[in-house]
C-alpha cells in the first residue's frame, strides 16, 4: 500500500509557535497564505523531518538545528513533527531539544519498519519549492549525469564497470610484462639447436625424438614424457653427468641473459614512454596537487549550490567573498582538476606498466642467480656480471618507484640503458659452451644425452609458457566479452530509462504548453562509446533541434521545464510514498501556465496525495473551486504573534476535524483542536454576554485561558440569571474534568481515554447549545444581550426561541 | 652453429580460428602465416590439403597481426580467402621470424618464397589463394633447409 498522510502536527518548528494541525485522512489539502505567513515552516519541517536537512537552510547541522526551532520557544519546550499515514506502524514524531545544553533530535518510532521507510523516502521526491525548480536545468552536463545516475543507481553500476575495466587492464599489463612471444621463441631456438626442429605439440616432438634415438637401440619407443626420462635415463653416464650439468647452466645462463638483451628496446621503449609523463607531471606538480583538492572544492560547490551556505562569505575560511564569484572560480578550477586528472591517469598507466615489466625481468634474473653452480668460484665472473645486470634493473625500478611529486628528478633512459657491454659476459660463456661441446664432440651418447635432455626442457618451458599465456588470454577475452556486454547492457538501461522519462516530461511540458513552438522535449546522453560525461536537454525549435533551454525559454518555460522534470521523477522514483508537497512552486507563472498546471495536477495526479500551498489569491480562488469538487480540504494559514504560524480554523471546520478524530479513534490529535473549540466558544458567549474580565493589552487578550472566562461567566450568570443558573451544572463538569485540567497544563502527560474525550466534547456541545437557537430558519442563532428584551428583561436568540432571564 | 647444411624440421604450433581475437594478440610480431580451412580439402595437383594461402609480414610495423587484419576486414581484398571464410570458419598457424634468425640469414621474403616453393614441389602449384606466380627458385647452397609438415594441413 503506498504511503499517504492521515495527519501532520508541527509545533515549535520554524515559524509555527503553538501547534499547527492538519487532518487530512489520506485527503489532498489546498493551503492558501499570504507572504510572511510561514507556508514553507510545513515544507521546512516535512524536509527535516525526511532528510534531517533542509535544502535553503545552512549545511552546519547546529546552525540548521537553531534556524529550525521557533524564535519564540522557551528553552525548555519542545519542537515536534508528528506524521500519521495510513500505515499506522510507521507513525512517528521527531522532536528537537536540549539536552545537556546542546539541541538534539529523535524519532519515537525506533522500529525497522519506520527506518526502512525513512531510507527509501530520503531517495523520493516528495517535496518541491520555487526556488530548486530550476536546480537540474542549471546544473552542468556532468552534475545533469550525477544527479540522474545517483538516482537510478547508475553511479553503482558504473564503479563495477570501473573494476571490471581495471581488472581488463591489469591481464593486459601481465601479457605484456611477460612476453610470453619471445620466451617461446627462445625456447624453440633452443629446440632447432638441440634437435634441429621447431616444435610446440607432444606428438611431434616425440617424433622427432624418436628419429634421433633411432640409431642408438635403446629399446624405447617414444610416447609420454616419461618415455624420454627412460630414454635419458639409459644415455645417462657419470662423466655425461657432471658435463651435461656444466652445460645446463652454461646455456641456461646464456638464454636467460640473450633474451634479456632482446628486451632491451622493450624496457627502454616503455620506460621512455614512462619518462616522458614523469617529466610532464613533474613541471606541473602543482596540477596534480590540485587534485587532491578536487573533492572539496566539489563539496564547497554544492555547499553553495544548494544554498547550504547563503552568507556572502568562503563556506571554509568564511572570508568575505561573493557567492557567485566564488562558484565560478571553483567551477573553472574543477575544470582544470579535471584536465589535470587525466594526465595523472595517463601517467598512472605508464608507471605500471614500466614497472611490471621490470619487475618481471628482475624476477627473471633473480631465478638464474639461484643456480647452485652459480655460487661455484669458477663461475665467478658470470656471478659478478649477472649481479651487476641485477644493479641496472634496480636502477630503472627506483627511478620508476620516485615519487613525481617528491621534487626529484629521474634520469632518461640513456643514463639507465642496458648496453652491450652490460652482456659481454656471453662472448666467454658462449666459449665455455663451445668447449665442452668440443670435449664431448667423440662421445655421442653425452652429446645426444645433453641435447635430449636439453630439448625436454624448452619443450615443458614452451608448454608451460602456452599454458600461461592462454589461460590469461582466455581471462582477457571473458572479461572483454563481460565488460562489452556490461556496458551495452549499462548504455541500453540507462537510453531505454532516458526514453522513457523523457517521454513523461514532453507530456507534462507539453500539457502545460500546447501550441507552442518549442516541441519534443528530451534529455539526452552525451559521451563517446562507453565512458558517458554528461546529460543535456535538448529539443525541437521551429523543426530544428536545439540546445540548452536557457538559451530559448523564458523563466515561465524554465519553471515549467522544472516542474514537469519533477512530476517525471515523482512518477519514474517514487515507489514507498504517494504523497507530494508542493511549495508557491507557480509563483513565477504566467495566468495561462498556473491554469494549466493545476489542470495537470488535478488530472494526472488524481491518485496522489498533494499538498499544495501557494501565496497567489487568485490562483487560490481557480483551484479552490475545482479542489472543493475533487474532494480536497482547503484552508488559510495566518500569522500572529501569539500563535505564530497557524491554521486558521472556523469553528464549523474545527468541529468537523474534532468529530473525524473521535470516530476514527485519533486521540493523539484531539487535544488541541478541543481546547481552541472550547476557547473559541467560551470567547463568544462572553463576548455575547458581556461578560467583563480584567484588562489586557491585544495579543496577551488572545490567549485568554478557558478557565479564566468559565469563572468570569459562572460569575456573570449568578448576578444576573435565574434561569442559567439552574445550568450551571454543566460548566461545572466542565470544569471538574480531569481532560479540561489537562488540556490547560503543558506539564502533565496528557494520556486521556477515548471515552473521556467523547463524554467531555458532549458537555462542550451541550454548553454551547445552551446559548445558541436550534431552530434553522433563525438568522442570528446567538444567544446575546444585543438581541435583549427589554420589556420581559430577557436576554434570547434572533428569533426569540432560546431565552434567559437576565438582569441588566 | 650446429645446424650449417643440416635441415630443420618445421612443425606447427596448433591452430587457431580466424577471428579478431586471436588476430589482435599477434600485432608487432613479424614472420609467415598460413590461412587454411577447417574442413575443405582442396585438391591440388600431387595431394590434397586445407591450405589456402602462405602469407608474410616482413616487418614488426607491418605485423602478423595488421596483415591478418586485413584478411579478416576483407582491406587485402583476397577474393579467395573471403569466399572460403563465408562458406566455413577458417583457421590460422604463424611462425614467429625470430626463432629462425640464427639459422636463416636472409629476408624472411625469400623465407615465404622458399615455403611456397616448397608447398609448390609437395603440391604441385601455389596455395589456392595466393594468386602469384613465378617467385624466384632459391639457391640450393642455402645454409638450412626446412623439412616442413605439410600434413598438418591434411
Amino acid at each position: 500500500m503506498a504511503v499517504k498522510i492521515k495527519q501532520l502536527e508541527i509545533t515549535g518548528l520554524r515559524g509555527v509557535k503553538d501547534t499547527f494541525s492538519l487532518t487530512l485522512g489520506e485527503k489532498s489539502v489546498l493551503l492558501y497564505g499570504d507572504n510572511g505567513t510561514g507556508k514553507s515552516s510545513i515544507s521546512d519541517s516535512v524536509e527535516w523531518y525526511y532528510n534531517d536537512a533542509v535544502s535553503h537552510l545552512s549545511g552546519e547541522e547546529i546552525d540548521l538545528r537553531e534556524a529550525l526551532r521557533n524564535a519564540y520557544l522557551a528553552s525548555e519546550d519542545e519542537s515536534i513533527i508528528s506524521v500519521n499515514y495510513n500505515k499506522a506502524v510507521i507513525n512517528s514524531q521527531k522532536k528537537l531539544f536540549t539536552k545537556k545544553s546542546k539541541l538534539v533530535s529523535e524519532y519515537s518510532n525506533v522500529t525497522e519498519d519506520f527506518s526502512g521507510y525513512l531510507e527509501s523516502s530520503k531517495k523520493e521526491n516528495l517535496i518541491l519549492r520555487y526556488q530548486f525548480l530550476r536546480d537540474f536545468i542549471d546544473r552542468t552536463k556532468g552534475d545533469k549525469l550525477k544527479n540522474l545516475s545517483d538516482i537510478i543507481g547508475f553511479s553503482e553500476v558504473t564503479k563495477i564497470k570501473d573494476v571490471l575495466r581495471k581488472s581488463f587492464s591489469s591481464i593486459k599489463s601481465e601479457i605484456k610484462a611477460q612476453n610470453f612471444e619471445n620466451q617461446i621463441n627462445t625456447q624453440k631456438q633452443t629446440l632447432i639447436e638441440k634437435i634441429g626442429a621447431s616444435v610446440s605439440q607432444e606428438k611431434n616432438f616425440f617424433e622427432k625424438i624418436n628419429e634421433i634415438i633411432g640409431d642408438y637401440a635403446t629399446g624405447i619407443t617414444v610416447a609420454s614424457m616419461e618415455d624420454v626420462d627412460k630414454v635419458l635415463l639409459k644415455l645417462k653416464t657419470p662423466v655425461a653427468t657432471k658435463t651435461v650439468t656444466e652445460l645446463r647452466f652454461l646455456e641456461t645462463y646464456q638464454t636467460t641473459l640473450t633474451l634479456l638483451k632482446s628486451e632491451t628496446s622493450l624496457i627502454d621503449q616503455e620506460y621512455d614512454k614512462y619518462f616522458k609523463e614523469f617529466e610532464k607531471i613533474a613541471a606541473d606538480v602543482q596540477s596534480i596537487m590540485q587534485t587532491y583538492f578536487a573533492e572539496m572544492l566539489k563539496s564547497g560547490g554544492n555547499l553553495i549550490s544548494k544554498k547550504f551556505h547563503t552568507d556572502s562569505s568562503c563556506p571554509l575560511c568564511l572570508q568575505p567573498k561573493d557567492l557567485n564569484d566564488l562558484a565560478s572560480e571553483i567551477k573553472v578550477r574543477l575544470l582544470a582538476i579535471e584536465e589535470s586528472a587525466k594526465k595523472k591517469a595517463v601517467f598512472d598507466n605508464a608507471k605500471t606498466s614500466a614497472i611490471t615489466i621490470v619487475e618481471e625481468r628482475i624476477k627473471r634474473l633473480k631465478t638464474l642467480g639461484s643456480e647452485v653452480l652459480l655460487a661455484d668460484s669458477s663461475n665467478i665472473t658470470e656471478k659478478n656480471a649477472l649481479d651487476e645486470l641485477k644493479k641496472k634493473l634496480e636502477a630503472y625500478h627506483k627511478a620508476i618507484s620516485e615519487k613525481v611529486t617528491s621534487g626529484n628528478k629521474i634520469g632518461a633512459s640513456d643514463s639507465l640503458k642496458l648496453e652491450d657491454k652490460d652482456f659481454s659476459v656471453l662472448t666467454a660463456v658462449s666459449d665455455r659452451i663451445g668447449k665442452i661441446k668440443k670435449a664431448m664432440a667423440t662421445d655421442n651418447t653425452t652429446i645426444l644425452f645433453a641435447n635430449i635432455s636439453a630439448s625436454k626442457d624448452a619443450f615443458q618451458k614452451i608448454k608451460k609458457f602456452e599454458a600461461e599465456r592462454d589461460k590469461l588470454e582466455a581471462q582477457k577475452k571473458s572479461l572483454g566479452i563481460i565488460y562489452d556486454g556490461f556496458v551495452k547492457k549499462q548504455k541500453d538501461g540507462l537510453q531505454d530509462f532516458i526514453d522513457n522519462f523523457s517521454d513523461t516530461i514532453n507530456e507534462f511540458y507539453q500539457y502545460m504548453n500546447p501550441g507552442e513552438l518549442f516541441e519534443e522535449i528530451r534529455i539526452v546522453t552525451m559521451g563517446e562509446e562507453d565512458e558517458l560525461n554528461g546529460i543535456t536537454i535538448e529539443f525541437k525549435y521551429k523543426g530544428n533541434w536545439v540546445s540548452p533551454p536557457q538559451k530559448y525559454f523564458s523563466e515561465s518555460h524554465l519553471n515549467c521545464f522544472g516542474i514537469s522534470f519533477f512530476l517525471a521523477s515523482v512518477i519514474a522514483f517514487n515507489k514507498e510514498n504517494k504523497f507530494l508537497l508542493l511549495d508557491d512552486v507557480i509563483s513565477s507563472f504566467d495566468t495561462s501556465h498556473r491554469k494549466r498546471f493545476a489542470d495537470l495536477i488535478f488530472e494526472k495526479f488524481a491518485d496522489y496525495q498533494i499538498i499544495l500551498l501557494t501565496h497567489e489569491e487568485q490562483w487560490f480562488q481557480y483551484v479552490k473551486q475545482i479542489a472543493k469538487k475533487k474532494g480536497w480540504l482547503i484552508g488559510e494559514i495566518k500569522w500572529t504573534e501569539a500563535k505564530g504560524t497557524h491554521l486558521d480554523e472556523t469553528p464549523s471546520d474545527l468541529k468537523e476535524l474534532i468529530e473525524l478524530n473521535l470516530a476514527n479513534a485519533n486521540i493523539a490529535f484531539l487535544g488541541n483542536p478541543i481546547r481552541r473549540y472550547l476557547e473559541h466558544i467560551l470567547k463568544t458567549i462572553c463576548f455575547n454576554l458581556e461578560v467583563k474580565l480584567s484588562f489586557r493589552y491585544n495579543e496577551v487578550n488572545e490567549k485568554r485561558m478557558p478557565d479564566e472566562m468559565i469563572n468570569d461567566l459562572k460569575s456573570k450568570i449568578n448576578k444576573a440569571s435565574t434561569d442559567l443558573k439552574l445550568k450551571l451544572p454543566i460548566l461545572d463538569r466542565l470544569t471538574n474534568s480531569n481532560v479540561f485540567g489537562n488540556l490547560l497544563s503543558h506539564d502533565n502527560p496528557f494520556d486521556p481515554k477515548l471515552g473521556d474525550l467523547k463524554a467531555f466534547w458532549n458537555d462542550i456541545l451541550e454548553f454551547e447549545g445552551l446559548f445558541k437557537c436550534h431552530q434553522a430558519t433563525c438568522t442570528k442563532p446567538q444567544v446575546s444581550i444585543k438581541n435583549y428584551d427589554t420589556v420581559g428583561k430577557k436576554i434570547r436568540c434572533g428569533c426569540d426561541a432560546t431565552k434567559y432571564d437576565w438582569k441588566t | 652453429m650446429n645446424q650449417i647444411n643440416q635441415t630443420v624440421n618445421i612443425y606447427f604450433d596448433s591452430p587457431k580460428n580466424f577471428e579478431a581475437s586471436n588476430i589482435l594478440p599477434l600485432n608487432g610480431i613479424a614472420g609467415l602465416y598460413f590461412i587454411f580451412s577447417s574442413s575443405i580439402q582442396i585438391q591440388y595437383p600431387f595431394d590434397k590439403s586445407r591450405l589456402l594461402y602462405i602469407g608474410m609480414s616482413e616487418k614488426r610495423t607491418n605485423s602478423i597481426g595488421n596483415r591478418l587484419n586485413g584478411h579478416f576486414g576483407g582491406k587485402s581484398k583476397n577474393v579467395g580467402l573471403t569466399n572460403y571464410r563465408n562458406v566455413e570458419p577458417l583457421w590460422f598457424t604463424y611462425i614467429n621470424f625470430d626463432m629462425l634468425k640464427n639459422i636463416w640469414a636472409y629476408r624472411i621474403e625469400d623465407l615465404e618464397s622458399y615455403f611456397i616453393l616448397d608447398f609448390v614441389q609437395h603440391f604441385g602449384v601455389y596455395p589456392i589463394c595466393n594468386n602469384k606466380t613465378g617467385l624466384d627458385v632459391m639457391n640450393n647452397d642455402i645454409a638450412t633447409h626446412f623439412k616442413i609438415d605439410w600434413n598438418y594441413f591434411k
